[in-house]
Parts: structure tokens; C-alpha cells; sequence
């Protein structure tokens, strides 16, 4: 009988619960450490790597990732959206190098919406050479319409665009499919199309007084508030219809565009309404008054046909007992005062009827006929993706959608076939056990900031701030890195329960059949086993922390070029991620001094110690953060002390002096300070150098 | 579990001054499970040995590994490269693994890197205490699960002495005495009376002092 628990790989990557709730799977973890650690232009890239809306995904993503996240769990979810966004303000954005053409396959994209512009950014980088033609000026679809300033300033989504244009992707704004081409004269010329219009129209509903002067859609709403400055005349008391997202930001909008007050009815109760939590409270903070679970009856109107209110019917429930939508009305009415109504209650597609006569079928409810698997509609080489086929969803979704898509297109050119539901499949792992979520250490989640309410809503510009550096870095180590820690080597695995010992989260654990076993993903990655481990048979998933170590050969090599070199195995987080300290060690560093920023001084072990003096250093410091309490990982200080203490019994034994090897705790100004501190470091290197051979124990 | 611990630092440098290619060979068991000689301990005694000799101007080459268990021939197989370019092995396997070396390659010479000290536990994490002695003939049913031989500093079978002070060994007073600890378990039990019975003096052949120990099984031999 094996005593240690085979962890068996599957065939399938197995990404953590973040990375496989968004739909486009970015790296979560990736993004987020490297945030982390200060290296926000390698956040950014991972984020780009991916995402091709990296900045509008930064500012207004729905981010379903936070909904998945671990942490929700503990003290509540990271607060990834807002870290995507400060990686994307603070990295240094890359050179656009355009994709050399490769294929001779042209492909036609319509609709430069999220969706759109995934697929051409897939496909350009496969080496095809795609074209997007966008109806409106500019490319962003919903985004670039209809999200208002205040949410997303255009020059964030502008920079995004561009980098899709700049792999080499032409992109056609103002020309619009069925009126200034056909599907029959993009077939001329390309060998693929896909379609990506989105989902343009605003709907009404259809109750007396619908048609009144003084009644708007949501989205002609919002994009001439976007765009051609639309002010209210005075004293003009809205009331919205709609209890989704566009619902809020057509409210929000009518308050910066001078509406006197905003009233925003729905059928569904406050708890069920479809909007992002966090949107609505904005919304009430801003002054709009909501009056949920209301249906409207009537828009009442005075003898010359003026609006004087809507009159609304309560409502019982919106969803039948199959959660399909089904509302119940009470008798009980009421009549809301108001002079404006605005309907924001859903979208639906253009008519798409000029599409039948290409060979492009559509359902009786005007939608095209799509196979989800080859993502074609009925017309060869011609697919679709994005809200156009796949319904309302958020642009992240879209691009999802999208990416399934350009994968879909390559199968087609290259004759192969394509079956949407076997690509891009992944595993993930489950919530953290109760047990766990006990030990691991609160960690309070950095509010994202906003302008004051007040202040906010009599203007357009942005209104969320944005995280500081510190926030970020505070923000960004709460994640809990979930599996990417500490993993087995079953074949140099003594069972010795060292870590299990040690660990104080409870993750290596005995089941009730007596097989160990390391929980991999209840790991919080702090490496307290990998140092204790005597059979070195406990390794992380991630390289990371391993990288960080595998650098001390060469950073003792380049420093002892300078004179005695001192090396500082020094924490990664915190004061050590921030960009003065960073811009110290890159440009202000002595030369004799090499530095290891290790992520979390918990993982260096006495071997790295010694090997540092073993390599010639005159002196080893292990530099970790005096402030214990705010470090996410527990016992940091006391085993990194001990360890340090059995470096200096073994060198004592040796005859060196025990002083080559010293442990500090720097409180942040002393980091920050580290020019000085570094001084004191290289002046013992110094006199240990000075004394001889290493210097002589006392 | 074999514990051990690693000999004095001097003492290794010292056996090994001769020689400028050593391997430090850890064993990965019971010595890794006591943290004495597993890989972490290979590997840092290595870069210790090459620090020193580095320090005292004679430069060494030193290498580390680490096998299975060193105490079985066939798993000694996986070291013979490493074993073949040095000019001696300092083990940090228990007696038993260092023997089993100088059989296995004799040709070449392997020195202990670790004192062998006891049979025992960790009774908590770092701290490791004797418990059985391989006296061959075991007692333990007769004292509540305690060795008298092992845990009574002067192995009696009819304790406590005089020497029993509130608990503890006159030896020291970090040393619970073993037959206190078997007659509070008595007294657990409602068994006192079995310390009435006076034991014979024990058959010592069975321990080493019977000579060197072996051991046959007929039904699976080879």
C-alpha cells in the first residue's frame, strides 16, 4: 500500500477557480503576483496576453472571476477588476509589432464589438489577414456606444483598439452590412466571414402612452448623452424601466445630463434585480430612487399629451417555478410621478431579413440560425458570435464567444472539423474547506475608490479613482495563490509529517484511511514545508518561487566583481515591491551588493544561506518585514530566525563568524530608507573581508 | 526509527582532509525522517565541507545525493556514478547504511557524516527520544506498554529504585523515570498489584551481548 497519495495529473490544464470563471480564462494569478511584487508592466502583459480589451476590462469587466474567487469565502473576494485596472494604468504598454501575414486566407469581420475584435485579433495572430467593418466611427461596439464616460473614458478603449490594429488588422468604421456591402461582396473577396453586429436595438413595451412625446430608449439615450452633449430642458423627473446594468447607467446618465430627479422601477424585488450589486448602490448614492417590484401599466398623460407619470402594478413575481420569465401582477397600483420615461428593459438585433436572400437563414423570432458547435450559420464560411447569436452578455463574454469563433474559422480554411464543445476545456477545483478557511489570516479587501457622490454626479468624468501603489500591493497579496503552492514528490516523500507539522493551515493531512497526503489546493503557498522538508521532496507548482532562488549564483557572481559582496535574501512584498525600492535596486544599487527578492522570506532555507557564502559572499542578510501583522502568511519571522540561527551553528562549527549570517526584521521606512541600510550591510561584508579568510569566529 | 544526529562539522572535515572529491550521500529514510541525514542535511553538510576547505585554501569538489535506503544493496545502484568519481563518501545513513556501502563498494571507502544514537520517536516536532533498545526479547506486556529496558536508565525489571525522585531519573531531572510512568499506568489500570510479582533476572543472550544478531527465514528465501 502506497502511504502518500498519488496526485495524478489529468490530461486537462486545471486552472483555479478565477482563471476558469472568466470566460476567457485570463491568468489571474499571474497578473495579480506579479501586481504584487511591483512588476506591474508584467502584469499587464500576462492581462494582453489575453485579453485584447485589456484597459476596458480593466475599468468596467463584470468580472465573474471575483465571483469565484476563494477568498469570497473568507473575508471577500480579491478585488481583481481593480487591480487589472492599476496594472493597466501603471504598466508600460507594449510596441504593437504587426503579425506577418502567413496564410493567404483573407477573413471578414462585421462588428468591431468585443466579440469582433477577439476574432480578428485571433485570427491576425494565427497569420491571417482580417478586415473589421464597423457601422459606427469608431470600433468598441456596446462599449464604445454606449458605456458611458463616467464608467470608461474612451481614450482607455482607444488604446485597446489600437493594439488590435497594430498586429495588422484593417479596420473599415462607417460602413454598415446590408446597406453599404453584401454578404455576396464580402465572399468576393474573403474567404471567411463572421458576423459580430451585437445586439443594437433598444426595446420598449407595449402599454398605453408608449409613444408619447418625452418617451426614450436606453441606448439612442446613452449614446447622445455620449455624444452630442444631450442636456434635459429643466425640471424634467424621470422615471427608467429596467432594473439591469444599462438601466443604471441610463439613470446615472440622466442625472449628469440635469435631470431635477431620477426614479428607476422594475419588476423584480431589490434582491432579485438583474444589476451588479455595486452598480445599483452607486446609483442610490447618486440620488436615484428605486421603486422595485413594480410592473409598468400605463404611461399617463395630461389633455395636451403630456407625460404626468407611470402608473405601476405591483408585482408578485417575475420567474415561474422553472425560473423562466413569467411575472405575476397584484391589483395593487400606484401612480409614479414623472415627466420623462426612458425604457431601458433589454436589446434585441437589428432586423436581419437582408440577410435571407445570401443564404443566411434566420429563426421566426428574426434571429439567425446557428449551429453552436461549428459556430456557422447556414451559409458556409460565413459564422457568428457574440450577443448577435449568442445573447445579452457581458463584453468579456462576447469575446469569449469570439475566440471559440477564430478557432472555429482556422478549422474551415484548413478543412478540418471544428466542434466548439471540445476546444478549450479545462478543470478546476472546488471551494476551500471549511477547516481552511478558519486558519488562513483575515485580510480586510481595499474598497475600490470612487469621487464623492455628490460630486460625481454632476459630471462625466470618472468615477472611480483608481487603486494608489500602496492599495495595490495591499490588494493584490490577498490572493491566495489557490494551488500553485506547495506540491508532493510522492517518490522522495519520507512521510516524515514534518510539514504537516508545520504547516498552519492545515494542508498536508492524514485521511481517515491513514494515506498522507498534501491538499495541494487548500495551499496558501507560504513555503514554510519547502524549507523545513529534510527530503526535499516538496516543491511548488508554480515556478515562481523557485525562479526567484535560482538567481543567487549569478547575483553573487556579478557582485563580487565590485569588491566583498553581501547578499540580501529580502521579501518580495510590500515595501520591497514598491517602485522607489525597485528603481533603488535596479539603478542605485552598490554593484557589491546582490539582492534576492524571494517571495516571502519563508523559502529560503539554510542551503541557500550557505551556498551564498559558499559562492564567496562575505556576509548573508535575510531580509523579511517587521510588520508581522500585515504579512499574509503566518510564523514568517520565527522560522525564518531559525533558520538563520542553524546557518550560524553550522558556520560557527566551521570557525567563521556567526555575524556573516544575520537575520532583520525592516520595518517599511528602513526599506524605503535602503540606501542606508544597504551601507551597514556592505561594512560588515567589509570587515569580515578585511579580517581574512572569511573572518575568524570569536 | 533509527535517529541520529550529524557529527561534529570539525570531526567530518577532519576524516575527510585527504581527499579532494567527496560525496556526501544521504539515506531517505528513517535518518531523513529525524532530519539528520536525508537530502536537505546532504546538501548542506556538502556546501559546509566545500565552504571550509574553500576557507582553508584547499579546495575540495564535493557532491551530494541522496538514495532511497542505504541499508539495501540494490537501491545503493543509483549512487555507483557519483560513488565511482569520488575518492571518498561521507554517509549520512545510519551505521547500518554506512556498512551496507563499504560491502557493496568496497573498492572505495565510506565514513559516517552522522552518529547513530537511538531507537525512538519525535515526541514533538524537533525533539526525539529513545524508546526501545532491540533487546530481543521484548517486555512490554508485562509493563503497560513502557520499556523498563529502554526507559529505566539502569534497564531494571523490578523498579522503581531509590533513585526515583517525583517523577523523575536521579540521572537528571529532564528524565522521566520508566518505572514511575509504568506504575502510574498500573495504578490507571487498577493493576498495582502486579508490581508484587517479582521478575526473574531477564536472559541478556538475547541483546547484543549474545554476539552479532542474525536473523532467517527459511520461507522466503531465494
Amino acid at each position: 500500500m502506497s502511504k502518500v497519495k498519488n496526485n495524478a495529473a489529468t490530461l486537462l490544464p486545471e486552472y483555479p477557480p478565477c482563471q476558469a470563471g472568466c470566460p476567457i480564462n485570463t491568468d489571474v494569478q499571474e497578473y495579480v503576483r506579479q501586481i504584487a511584487v511591483g512588476n506591474h508592466t508584467s502584469a499587464l502583459e500576462a492581462i494582453m496576453k489575453i485579453n485584447p480589451l485589456s484597459a476596458v476590462c480593466g475599468m468596467i469587466c463584470a468580472h465573474p472571476c471575483e465571483d469565484e474567487c476563494r477568498r469570497k469565502d473568507v473575508d471577500g473576494a480579491v478585488s481583481i477588476r481593480a487591480l487589472k485596472r492599476f496594472a493597466v494604468e501603471n504598466g508600460s504598454w507594449p510596441e504593437v509589432k504587426k503579425v506577418e501575414t502567413s496564410r493567404p486566407e483573407k477573413v471578414a469581420v462585421v462588428g468591431g464589438g468585443p466579440g469582433g475584435l477577439m476574432v480578428a485579433r485571433e485570427l491576425a495572430q494565427m497569420g491571417f489577414a482580417v478586415t473589421v467593418f464597423e457601422r459606427t466611427a469608431e470600433c468598441g461596439g456596446a462599449v464604445a456606444s454606449y458605456i458611458p464616460h463616467y464608467r470608461l473614458p474612451m481614450e482607455w478603449l482607444r488604446r485597446d483598439v489600437a493594439q488590435v490594429a497594430g498586429l495588422g488588422v484593417e479596420i473599415k468604421t462607417g460602413t454598415e452590412l446590408g446597406k453599404d456591402f453584401s454578404i455576396d461582396d464580402l465572399a468576393k473577396d474573403y474567404q471567411a466571414v463572421v458576423l459580430a453586429m451585437g445586439l443594437p436595438v433598444s426595446r420598449a413595451i407595449p402599454i398605453p402612452g408608449n409613444n408619447a412625446k418625452g418617451v426614450m430608449l436606453a441606448l439612442p439615450f446613452l449614446h447622445d448623452a455620449k455624444f452630442n452633449g444631450f442636456k434635459f430642458e429643466p425640471g424634467r423627473r424621470v422615471i427608467v424601466i429596467g432594473g439591469g446594468n444599462v438601466a443604471m447607467d441610463v439613470a446615472r446618465t440622466a442625472l449628469r445630463c440635469g435631470a431635477k430627479e431620477v426614479k428607476l422601477g422594475c419588476l423584480e424585488c431589490r434582491e432579485e434585480m438583474p444589476a451588479f450589486e455595486w452598480e445599483i448602490e452607486e446609483a442610490i448614492d447618486e440620488g436615484v430612487e428605486m421603486f422595485p417590484g413594480w410592473g409598468p401599466k400605463e404611461i399617463t398623460l395630461d389633455g395636451s399629451g403630456n407625460i404626468t407619470g407611470l402608473e405601476v402594478q405591483e408585482c408578485l413575481s417575475v420567474f415561474d417555478e422553472q425560473k423562466r420569465f413569467s411575472p405575476k401582477l397584484g391589483d395593487t397600483c400606484q401612480l409614479v410621478d414623472g415627466n420623462t420615461v426612458i425604457f431601458a428593459i433589454g436589446q434585441g438585433n437589428d432586423n436581419l431579413s437582408y440577410l435571407k436572400e445570401f443564404g443566411i437563414e434566420l429563426t421566426e423570432r428574426g434571429i439567425i440560425k446557428f449551429d453552436a458547435r461549428t459556430l456557422q450559420t447556414t451559409r458556409p464560411g460565413v459564422f457568428a458570435c457574440g450577443e448577435l447569436v449568442f445573447g445579452p452578455g457581458s463584453a468579456v463574454k462576447a469575446m469569449s464567444t469570439g475566440r471559440k469563433t477564430a478557432l472555429a474559422v482556422k478549422a474551415h480554411l484548413d478543412g478540418v472539423p471544428f466542434d466548439a464543445d471540445k476546444v478549450e476545456q479545462f478543470t478546476t477545483f472546488d471551494g476551500l474547506s471549511a477547516t481552511t478557511i478558519e486558519k488562513v489570516k483575515l485580510v480586510e479587501r481595499v474598497s475600490v475608490p470612487l469621487l464623492d457622490a455628490k460630486t460625481r454626479k454632476t459630471h462625466f468624468e470618472h468615477a472611480e479613482t483608481g487603486y494608489t501603489e500602496q492599495m495595490a500591493l495591499c490588494e493584490s497579496r490577498r490572493c491566495m495563490d489557490c494551488a500553485a503552492g506547495a506540491e508532493c514528490i510522492d517518490e522522495l516523500c519520507a512521510v516524515c509529517l514534518t510539514c504537516l507539522r508545520t504547516c498552519p493551515y492545515g494542508v498536508p493531512s492524514i485521511d481517515e484511511n491513514g494515506i498522507f497526503t498534501i491538499r495541494n489546493v487548500e495551499c496558501q503557498a507560504c513555503g514554510l514545508c519547502v524549507g523545513i522538508c529534510p527530503a526535499s521532496a516538496i516543491r511548488f507548482r508554480n515556478y515562481y518561487a523557485q525562479a526567484s532562488l535560482d538567481r543567487l549564483e549569478e547575483a553573487v557572481k556579478s557582485a563580487q566583481q565590485n569588491g566583498p559582496a553581501a547578499v540580501v535574501f529580502c521579501c518580495s512584498y510590500g515595501a520591497f515591491a514598491e517602485q522607489s525600492f525597485l528603481e533603488y535596486l535596479n539603478n542605485g544599487r552598490p554593484a557589491n551588493l546582490a539582492v534576492v527578492r524571494v517571495p516571502c522570506v519563508a523559502k529560503v532555507e539554510v542551503v541557500n544561506m550557505l551556498q551564498a557564502l559558499e559562492l564567496g559572499a562575505e556576509a548573508v542578510f535575510v531580509a523579511g518585514c517587521e510588520q508581522e501583522e500585515e504579512c499574509s502568511y503566518r510564523d514568517v519571522a520565527k522560522w525564518a530566525g531559525q533558520r538563520v540561527m542553524r546557518a550560524k551553528e553550522i558556520i560557527a562549527e566551521l570557525g567563521l563568524a556567526q555575524e556573516r549570517v544575520e537575520h532583520l526584521n525592516l520595518a517599511p521606512d528602513e526599506v524605503r530608507n535602503f540606501a542606508q541600510t544597504a551601507e551597514s550591510f556592505l561594512a560588515k561584508a567589509k570587515n569580515v573581508a578585511e579580517i581574512g579568510g572569511g573572518g575568524e569566529s570569536k | 526509527m533509527i535517529v541520529g544526529e550529524r557529527k561534529p562539522l570539525q570531526e567530518i572535515l577532519k576524516a575527510v582532509e585527504k581527499y579532494e572529491k567527496v560525496l556526501v550521500l544521504g539515506c531517505g529514510e528513517c535518518v531523513t525522517v529525524c532530519m539528520a541525514g536525508g537530502d536537505k542535511e546532504a546538501r548542506e553538510t556538502a556546501l559546509a565541507i566545500s565552504l571550509a576547505r574553500k576557507k582553508a585554501g584547499k579546495a575540495v569538489e564535493v557532491e551530494s545525493h541522496t538514495v532511497e535506503r542505504q541499508c539495501e544493496f540494490e537501491f545503493l545502484e543509483s549512487t555507483r556514478k557519483g560513488v565511482e568519481a569520488a575518492d571518498v563518501i561521507v554517509s549520512l545513513a545510519c551505521g547500518v547504511g554506512v556498512q551496507t556501502m563499504n560491502m557493496h563498494y568496497q573498492d572505495k571507502l565510506t565514513l559516517p557524516g552522522i552518529n547513530t544514537t537511538f531507537m525512538g520517536l519525535p515526541v514533538q516536532q524537533g525533539v526525539w527520544m529513545e524508546n526501545c533498545l532491540g533487546c530481543g526479547n521484548c517486555v512490554l506486556e508485562e509493563t503497560m506498554g513502557i520499556c523498563p529496558i529502554a526507559r529505566c536508565s539502569k534497564s531494571m525489571l523490578n523498579g522503581p529504585c531509590g533513585g526515583s525522585q517525583y517523577g523523575k531519573c536521579e540521572i537528571s531531572k529532564d528524565v522521566d523515570c520508566g518505572w514511575n510512568l509504568i506504575y502510574e499506568r498500573l495504578e490507571k489500570f487498577g493493576k498495582l498489584d502486579a508490581l508484587a510479582e517479582i521478575k526473574p533476572p531477564k536472559d541478556w543472550s538475547t541483546t547484543h551481548s549474545g554476539g552479532p544478531r542474525k536473523m532467517v527465514r527459511e520461507d522466503v528465501k531465494l
